[in-house]
């Protein structure tokens, strides 16, 4: 079975695409939602940034911390991953791991 | 005298009649067709529109125009049709030697599996529908377990995608606990749960939970519950008022042991007998049907195809209740 993901993350009820949330993920999100009286999706935001209690919201919102939308990290990942596959390109030193030749000790006779 | 390839025919009619036989039989004790919607598709995605209260019936000033139902709210999912099958030989001994004992046995049984497993593979549905997101089936592929707001099956948090109300398919008893073991307490408790869901828009949706589904362990118990003409396991003369509002006990044996061989006695079901095949969806592009024969020439077997091809799915969860009894 598969559930409409497009419209779940949307509206903060998956993870997102293609990950639901766990069962005490979710109770987090619904609590959030309840207890600090945000939306939904805010509440989901929150909790993909590891904040799942009324306790730790309260302190982020203490120290003005904006929670990264799944959008931006995914942008963030996508620049990441671009930046390690430049700076390889770059880098005159061989890559630790890499494939080396070797030449045959044994001579053909 | 051996049965030989003209007796073919003959014999095969004779198995049809077995199997029908048989499945007949299997049918009669399949549980699982009695709360899920067995129906018959031909699509191969099953699409189900889970709606949760979007009709308009408001009052009309003179000459205005009629409120229009939203056609975009609900929760969507689908589900895609699996083939299951197998096969039974009868061997060239079998035929040789006139064994129609064992030739009957074969058929009977490969008919009987069929409709056994796919009854547990419905059960374990339920049995799987507390935790995680999904679960191994007992064909041991990835089974989802959610319904289409991506929560579990038996949830205290079911959602919808109007607002941010929740509503709690769990039995719970008088004290607020959650799976409480089989008793008249929570019985009594979940049933104006039940009565008292509202939908998104506000509006009291009950649904009335009339079936009680138990476990072979807990028969006995669940009867005295319901059926006692006073109120079970108290010395007072009241009356038990939930002999006339539990129509039903089915009693599910395939709920004792999940197929992963757990044990789950402890656990028990509440649905509502008129909606629940609302809730539980098992669409069936082709019901378990014996195909047509071919011999084997490398052994001389006669085979016997046995296949079906269904899914599973989860609908709108407010027409079935459940307890692992376990408590909290």
């Amino acid at each position: 079975m598969t559930v409409n993901f497009t419209n779940l993350v949307q509206q903060g009820r998956a993870r997102s695409p293609g990950v639901l949330w766990t069962n005490e993920e979710w109770a987090a999100v619904c609590t959030l939602t309840k207890e600090c009286n945000i939306e939904r999706v805010i509440a989901a935001d929150f909790v993909r940034n590891g904040i799942k209690t009324v306790e730790d919201y309260k302190k982020a919102v203490e120290k003005k911390f904006v929670p990264q939308t799944l959008d931006e990290a995914t942008e963030e990942v996508a620049k990441t991953m671009e930046a390690k596959g430049a700076e390889v390109v770059s880098t005159p030193e061989k890559v630790s791991g890499a494939v080396t030749e070797h030449k045959s000790k044994k001579k053909i006779k | 005298m051996a049965i030989t390839t003209a007796d073919f025919n003959t014999l095969t009619l004779k198995l049809n009649e077995w199997y029908n036989e048989a499945t007949a039989d299997a049918i009669s004790e399949w549980v699982g067709k009695d709360l899920f919607d067995c129906g018959e598709t031909n699509w191969q995605v099953y699409n189900y529109l889970q709606l949760y209260g979007a009709a308009k019936f408001d009052r009309i000033a003179e000459g205005a125009q009629f409120p229009l139902a939203s056609t975009v709210e609900g929760d969507s999912a689908n589900a895609t049709q699996h083939r299951f099958g197998g096969r039974c030989s009868v061997t060239k001994d079998m035929r040789m030697f006139d064994r129609y004992d064992q030739i009957e046995e074969i058929v009977k049984d490969n008919a009987q599996f069929a409709i056994d497993r796919i009854d547990q593979s419905q059960a374990d549905l339920l049995l799987n529908g507390f935790t995680s997101t999904s679960y191994t089936d007992l064909y041991g592929f990835s089974q989802s377990n959610v319904s289409p707001d991506a929560v579990v099956l038996f949830s205290a948090l079911h959602s919808n995608n109007l607002n941010a109300d929740v509503f709690s398919n769990l039995i719970t008893d008088s004290a607020a606990a959650t799976n409480p073991a089989l008793s008249r307490d929570a019985i009594v408790k979940t049933r104006a749960n039940a009565r008292k869901y509202k939908d998104p828009n506000k509006a009291n949706r009950p649904t009335v939970l009339d079936t009680l589904i138990v476990p072979a362990t807990l028969e006995d118990l669940a009867e005295r519950t319901v059926y006692s003409s006073g109120v079970q396991g108290t010395p007072n003369v009241d009356l038990n008022p939930l002999k006339g509002k539990i129509s039903n006990i089915k009693v599910w044996s395939r709920l004792d042991t999940n197929s992963a061989a757990t044990d789950t006695s402890a656990y028990w079901f509440m649905a509502s007998s008129k909606n629940v095949k609302k809730s539980l969806k098992s669409p069936f592009a082709q019901r378990p049907m014996m195909g047509v024969p071919k011999e084997v020439h490398d052994s001389y077997n006669w085979e016997y195809p046995i296949d079906s091809y269904y899914t599973l799915l989860v609908g709108h969860p407010k027409n079935i209740f459940g307890s692992t009894g376990a408590g909290a």
